[in-house]
């Protein structure tokens, strides 16, 4: 029997859909045990729980291939055949190298000779590495430029064309149906079962209860495919294809009553005329975009009060047309049509039987899904939420990775939007919504982050691509405000950049083009480009490549591998940090409370590891920057302000603090903020309980009631800004003779056709030099809830458990397809791309289509302990980073063409 | 009469191996023994093709087979419909574990540790029991956490505390646990009000985890 | 250092269970070949033959058989806690009747009192049904739970002691009731060849795993076939033979079948066709919408 048994509260961030809570049973100092934190089911919206990958948390901390002391490479040579040969050493000798190279680069100067930042840091996606480091956010604050372009995956890999378009669109950067209320949802690969947290299994599992259908559409039943009513297997990278033959059928196969024609044109972009040149024509007074007025049978500027905007039609008019750079053109007497009347014709050909022949769906099937989403659309209903009334539209869309990422991207998550746009279905009650903002600002609030922009649309601040604002040399690695004006300009944007072309200019500068620069210093921390990025082999050699690595490392690890120095921190039950938790957030965060949690110790951190927040400290007392970091920590660059209108909890910026100083004063902010000034309880406080909330509105759920107070419309469906950014970034880089990107530039169309989508993978393979034939099969991937995020690889409970889940660990081939080839379930096969090659157990199932194969995760780990030993197959050194594949927002996909051989028996 | 009984919704389900892992722990149960586990049944042929999720593990059976083949004793029934091993008394002859037909029984005959057998982590080397060495083990429906809970006034499925340890890590309230003999019981409300059923009912061990698939039948056939 | 996952993580269909190896088929082995004996070292008694070998070799047998089951159990030293459970233990009985069975054997063997020895055949009758209840309560093998496998062990048990009463005989040239024992031997090889089919047709019918009956169609050569029918011919031509040769030899070519594939049958039924009962759902769950979906019963046929 234990003398004495703890429980300490804490929060988990392994991933995006969290934060969540828990409690860890700790028994005379040992943690022995992770439990839900039972006291916040009252606020928290998936009963209190955390989910299977919290449960790691006891093994990672005991995990005896911890790094528990700071080590120094001790083997010049760099490289995956290099080891090296780490040896210990303490951390004043360790933070004393970090500060002299640091302290060596500020008196060169923060910028090298190609302007860009001498200090890169990479950590891994979603920022969920920030609630685990600390303060060290205020040290990079305080250090200056710093570039973050070398990405691990995020930004590229993961939903990115829905955080640009999303945001752009609807403040969305992600988006998730009203799980709660809605009663139908198409979810194109949206894994919502394996990524979507606690709060999504239980809000899903709820609906499922209350009779909600999901039909899942996506090459393979994923254990959300499992979960849904339906599954239809969908061709790989079809998917706007049958999202395009939907709004065909709503448009011409549907009578227009089944939409929301007065949500259409009061609130879209619907009734705007457009030009001969493609841009809205514009009252040439006011430059205001131009409506048909029905009542007045005239043209008038889109605002004005009392129209009735044709929908349809064809109009003669005098107007403005502004196009790019400042062209325009007077028009007298112009033939006109309304932005949907455009759309109307331009889904002409998208027939469900053309469809068919593209994503390999039945058109029988198509049109009875777009049947059952009408059915379910409700329009005309509504409902009172917190004494406002709302319309109520229980019909949704999601759209996974892979699917909302790389070519094909913009089309899909541009029908996505249109689609609930034309059923007044976008941010309602019911419908699809918005989770949070990280490229528009502020990141805590979608609704105040809602400023009318031009032409009656929602502002955006788009990287400039006018002549004289225009980005040309760019600042950062990965070029996004130059080549991505989307990516806007927040403390998020570099990381939603291009960021695989950090790591291909390094091998090799596009034409015209100034050189990509190793980085003087690379941070890198809680992230393995080696195996969660492309073509990793060669990642690992322009890691190699650069001069002084600084891994805070966990354990030894595939990137840490090329490090100088690595230095441990304590790990997630060792250190203290404190998160904002509630309101509405990424993946299916939705609460009706909002505050903060703790992290804290719950047991003594192990050998000789370190709080990150005592090494940010550290590292600013020795490189001179202690008053910038404590004042960076004081405007809230580590978790919130210790300042504000009625409080002061600022730190002294002449003196060193610990870390326990520093949490208990934000503590005492978030404590002050949460109770309106009432208490400003600290850390003590919320090592007992754990966390601290108000409630909050649900109308902050939904985005439609703030556009509609501001008199804004959606953006939908014609592109026109987008149009014209295109234009005029064409225009700026063929000024520098920059041809590489022109494939990209034509995303920009206001009105996207489709386009062959999977015949772009099929090219590149083709002019990699192979034969189609010789790589029948697309390899795709798929979430696993046990690994997501990569915490917990090299974790044997985790490996044990996720092999009750077919798939993890091998290759998932259709049954009879492999049988075809030979292959029995078990045997070891070989996938080969034009990149690289992998091998594993062939796991034979049927719930994957015949010219699939899936490999669940990211492994291949040769440098990890205990992973490196699973010898788990990951596609990751079978995808290429390629310029032909990669699109406008600057992502592409987890896809490839493979072909496949067997190569030995089931081991026995 | 008590029976403790279970009720796992199998249309919540969704395979995150959570309760799994929860009760890996909660239990301290040696690396690969699983005595709550969930399954991934795939069913048909592409493209018809169905997946289901099914958590399983000792049924705490009405009429368990374990007990009547057990030659020691070791293996009872309580009252309370639990059905306990007595570590001290089992002599690991294996024969429960042949003779339940939910292979719910493990025994292992060394100590083991995850990260290697020579690198014993402390939170392992805390719990260590070498009572369940070489002797069957199964789940308990964490009856200490039962009876110390009820000790104190709690009630188990409604009180954290004593209820078992996959009923409280599972993230999408699949799981009930309960008083099957209380027809007002949390349970047996849900019950009356699904349409269940147990699993290889037809061979009559009575098992006490009780599937539920579908709402109450309404009696018109039609599908929503 | 990686476990390595296998196979066996998360198995849904039936699979073999491992926690009964050859040494607890060695006890249905030897114990079903030792209590045989023990029955027709009585039977040959009557006819006038030796007692003390076979006695001995069955007795003997047996105990070789509890040495296999106390090899086996977790945790030996416990051992007498088996005698806790008579109330519905077929183990515990088992465990029960062997200090008598053994007593009275020795006892008979040193007296060679008639009616002990009668009292011993008996007692390892019921030993011999324990055995068979034994398995038969082993309710997760299907393979094990058919109510026809009873009869099946006992037969051939009986057959083994048949056979090794023929072989003792021959060993120690007691030759004169040879022939008696060669016709029990054909009778009960006949009846455990029904007694074979009788099982195999059951288990069809009720349904079992579909790799427990690929296991026992494997050894429908070596032991329906091999060990029931040949020696069934050559027994059949033995007794109808005067020559001392053919009786012997034919006699002792069946013995060795008869026993060999008996000993077979129990290795495969305990180690190569014990799967287990596996998972299996009636219906699948209604995902928001629609019915389910039909049962799944992996693995069985």
């Amino acid at each position: 029997m234990a003398k004495s048994v703890r429980k300490v509260p804490e929060y988990c961030y392994q991933c995006v859909a969290g934060p969540d809570l828990l409690t860890v049973k700790v028994e005379d100092g040992v943690a022995t045990e992770i439990e839900p934190n039972f006291r916040a089911a009252e606020v928290h919206p998936g009963g209190g729980k955390c989910c299977v990958k919290a449960y790691g948390l006891v093994q990672k901390t005991y995990n005896p291939d911890r790094v528990l002391q700071p080590m120094k490479r001790t083997n010049p040579k760099k490289g995956r055949e290099h080891d090296p040969r780490f040896v210990p050493i303490g951390w004043d000798e360790a933070l004393d190298i970090v500060s002299s190279k640091l302290n060596e680069i500020r008196a060169k100067g923060l910028l090298d000779q190609e302007g860009y930042p001498r200090v890169a840091a990479s950590f891994g996606g979603g920022g969920v590495p920030t609630y685990y480091m600390g303060t060290f956010p205020a040290f990079l604050a305080a250090w200056g430029a710093v570039d973050f372009s070398f990405g691990s995956g995020q930004g590229v890999g993961c939903t990115h064309s829905e955080h640009m378009y999303g945001e752009l669109w609807h403040r969305a950067f992600t988006v998730c149906p009203d799980t709660p209320s809605t009663r139908y949802v198409l979810s194109f690969g949206a894994n919502a079962e394996a990524a979507g947290g606690v709060i999504g299994a239980w809000r899903h599992a709820d609906a499922r209860v209350r009779g909600m259908k999901r039909v899942q559409i996506e090459p393979h039943i994923s254990v959300t495919g499992a979960a849904s009513a339906e599954w239809i297997p969908i061709k790989p990278k079809t998917d706007a294809a049958f999202l395009f033959a939907m709004v065909h059928l709503m448009l011409h196969e549907h009578a227009r009553e089944r939409l929301d024609i007065p949500f259409i044109k009061a609130h879209t972009g619907s009734p705007y005329l457009v030009g001969p040149h493609h841009y809205f024509l514009r009252d040439p007074r006011t430059r205001k975009p131009l409506i048909w007025d029905l009542t007045s049978d005239r043209a008038v500027p889109f605002d004005q009060l009392d129209t009735d905007p044709a929908l349809e039609g064809a109009f003669k008019l005098d107007a403005l047309e502004v196009g790019a750079d400042g062209q325009e053109w007077m028009h007298r007497g112009v033939a006109a049509k309304t932005s949907f009347g455009m759309l109307v014709q331009h889904m002409l050909p998208y027939t469900p039987e053309w469809a068919e022949s593209v994503c390999d769906i039945v058109p029988g099937t198509i049109r009875r899904i777009t049947n059952e989403y009408l059915d379910h659309a409700c329009v005309g209903e509504t409902i009172e939420i917190d004494g406002e009334v709302l319309a109520f539209r229980p019909v949704s869309i999601a759209l996974g990775r892979t699917v909302n990422n790389g070519w094909g991207g913009y089309e899909c998550v541009w029908a996505r939007t249109l689609i609930p746009c034309l059923l007044g279905a976008l941010e309602v009650p019911g419908g699809t919504l918005g989770t949070t903002v990280r490229l528009n600002r502020p990141a805590t609030s979608r609704q105040a982050s809602v400023k009318m922009g031009p032409d009656g649309f929602m502002d955006y601040p788009m990287n400039p691509t006018d002549f004289e604002h225009w980005q040309s040399s760019p600042k950062v690695r990965n070029a996004h405000a130059t080549l991505v004006p989307l990516s806007a300009n927040s403390p998020w944007s570099q990381s939603l950049g291009p960021t695989h072309f950090a790591w291909m200019f390094r091998k090799q500068s596009p034409d015209h083009w100034k050189k990509v620069t190793a980085p003087d210093l690379w941070f890198v921390y809680r992230t393995n480009p080696s195996i969660s990025f492309w073509d990793t082999a060669e990642v690992v050699n322009r890691i190699s490549e650069f001069p002084f690595v600084v891994g805070f490392a966990y354990t030894p690890d595939e990137t840490n591998w090329m490090a100088d120095i690595l230095l441990p921190e304590c790990t997630d039950l060792e250190s203290t940090q404190l998160i904002r938790i509630g309101g509405t957030k990424f993946i299916e965060a939705f609460w009706d409370h909002e505050g903060f949690a703790l992290r804290q110790p719950a047991v003594k951190p192990r050998g000789d590891t370190r709080d990150f927040t005592d090494i940010a400290t550290e590292l600013a007392a020795r490189t001179g920057l202690l008053e910038q970091y404590n004042d960076a920590i004081n405007r809230g660059a580590a978790c919130t302000a210790l300042k504000g209108k009625d409080f002061d909890f600022g730190l002294d910026p002449a003196v060193k603090h610990t870390s326990e100083e520093i949490w208990d004063r934000m503590c005492r902010a978030a404590s002050t903020e949460v109770t309106d000034g009432r208490t400003s309880e600290g850390l003590a406080w919320y090592r007992e309980h754990g966390y601290r909330t108000r409630p909050i509105s649900r109308l902050v759920w939904y985005l439609f009631p703030e556009l509609r107070k501001q008199g804004i419309r959606f953006e939908m469906p014609y592109q026109e800004r987008l149009l014209r950014v295109g234009v005029q970034l064409g225009n700026r880089l063929h000024e520098q003779g920059i041809k590489w990107w022109d494939t990209q530039l034509t995303e920009y169309q206001a009105l996207p056709p489709y386009k062959d989508f999977p015949g772009i993978w099929e090219r590149e393979t083709v002019a990699q030099g192979c034969k189609l034939e010789d790589y029948p099969f697309w390899l795709i991937t798929a979430r696993s809830m046990q690994y997501a995020w990569g915490s917990n690889v090299g974790i044997p409970l985790i490996d044990e458990v996720a092999g009750n889940l077919k798939g993890h660990r091998g290759i998932v081939i259709n049954a009879r397809r492999a049988r075809e080839l030979g292959i029995e379930d078990g045997d070891i096969i070989e996938v080969r791309s034009y990149v690289g090659k992998t091998h594993g157990p062939a796991v034979l199932r049927e719930g994957i289509r015949p010219d699939t194969l899936l490999m669940i995760g990211q492994f291949s780990h040769w440098a990890t302990p205990y992973a490196k030993d699973m010898k788990a197959p990951s596609m990751n050194s079978l995808v290429a980073m390629s310029m032909a594949l990669t699109d406008a927002t600057g992502s592409s996909a987890d896809l490839v063409r493979v072909g496949v051989r067997r190569v030995g028996a089931a081991a026995a | 009469m008590t029976r403790w009984a279970m009720a796992v919704d199998l249309r919540r389900c969704n395979g995150c191996q959570t309760c799994t892992t929860a009760c890996r722990q909660a239990n301290a149960t040696p690396p690969g023994v699983q005595w709550r586990q969930v399954l991934d049944m795939e069913t048909g042929e592409f493209p018809e093709v169905r997946r289901a999720f099914v958590p399983v593990g000792c049924m705490h059976c009405g009429d368990p087979p374990c007990e009547h083949v057990c030659p020691t004793t070791a293996t009872k029934q309580r009252a309370d419909g639990l059905v306990t091993i007595d570590y001290d008394i089992c002599i690991g002859c294996g024969y429960c574990a042949v003779a339940c037909p939910y292979q719910a029984r493990h025994i292992v005959h060394r100590n083991t540790f995850a990260f290697g057998d020579d690198r014993p982590m402390e939170s392992e080397l805390a719990r260590m029991d070498p009572e369940r060495i070489s002797v069957a083990t199964k789940c308990t429906f964490c009856k200490d956490r039962i009876d110390a809970g009820r000790e104190k006034g709690l009630t188990p499925g409604v009180d954290p505390e004593a209820t078992p340890a996959c009923v409280n890590s599972c993230i999408t309230d699949a799981y009930v646990f309960g008083d099957r003999d209380d027809r007002n019981s949390k349970l047996s409300k849900l019950l009356e009000e699904t349409t269940h059923f147990r699993m290889h009912e037809e061979l009559g061990a009575d098992p006490g985890i009780y599937y539920i698939w579908d709402r109450k039948a309404t009696g018109t056939g039609a599908d929503q | 250092m990686s476990a390595p996952l296998g196979r066996t993580a998360g198995r849904t269909a039936p699979w073999h269970q491992s926690n009964w190896d050859l040494r607890a088929a060695g006890n249905f082995v030897f114990g079903g070949a030792g209590t045989g004996l023990v029955v027709f070292a009585a039977i040959g008694y009557v006819f006038g033959a030796a007692y003390v070998m076979p006695a001995l070799i069955g007795l003997a047998l047996v105990g070789a058989g509890l040495l296999c089951v106390w090899a086996e159990i977790g945790r030996p030293l416990r051992a007498m806690n088996v005698y806790r459970h008579a109330k519905t233990s077929w183990m515990t009985r088992e465990a029960m009747v062997a200090p008598f069975l053994f007593a009275s054997g020795l006892a008979a063997v040193w007296t060679g009192y008639q009616a002990l020895v009668w009292a011993v055949a008996v007692l390892a009758l019921v030993y011999l049904s324990c055995q068979a209840q034994m398995i038969k309560a082993s309710r997760g093998i299907p393979a094990w739970r058919n109510p026809r496998i009873v009869p099946l062990i006992m037969l051939t048990g009986l057959c083994e002691g048949a056979s090794l009463a023929i072989l003792v005989a021959a060993a120690t040239a007691d030759h004169a009731y040879l022939k008696w024992l060669e016709a029990f031997l054909l009778a009960l090889v006949l009846a455990r060849g029904l007694a074979w089919y009788a099982y195999r047709s059951g288990l069809q019918h009720e349904g079992a795993p579909t790799r427990a009956l690929a296991a026992l169609s494997r050894i429908e050569l070596p032991f329906a076939m091999l060990g029931n029918w040949t020696p069934l011919v050559l027994l059949f031509i033995a007794l109808a033979s005067s020559s001392v040769n053919v009786i012997f030899w034919l006699g002792v070519i069946s013995a060795l079948a008869a026993f060999g594939s008996g000993w077979l049958f129990k290795v495969v039924l305990i180690t190569r066709a014990a799967y287990n009962q596996g998972f299996a759902l009636p219906r699948l769950p209604v995902r928001g919408t629609g019915s389910g979906g039909p049962a799944a019963k992996p693995g069985w046929h």
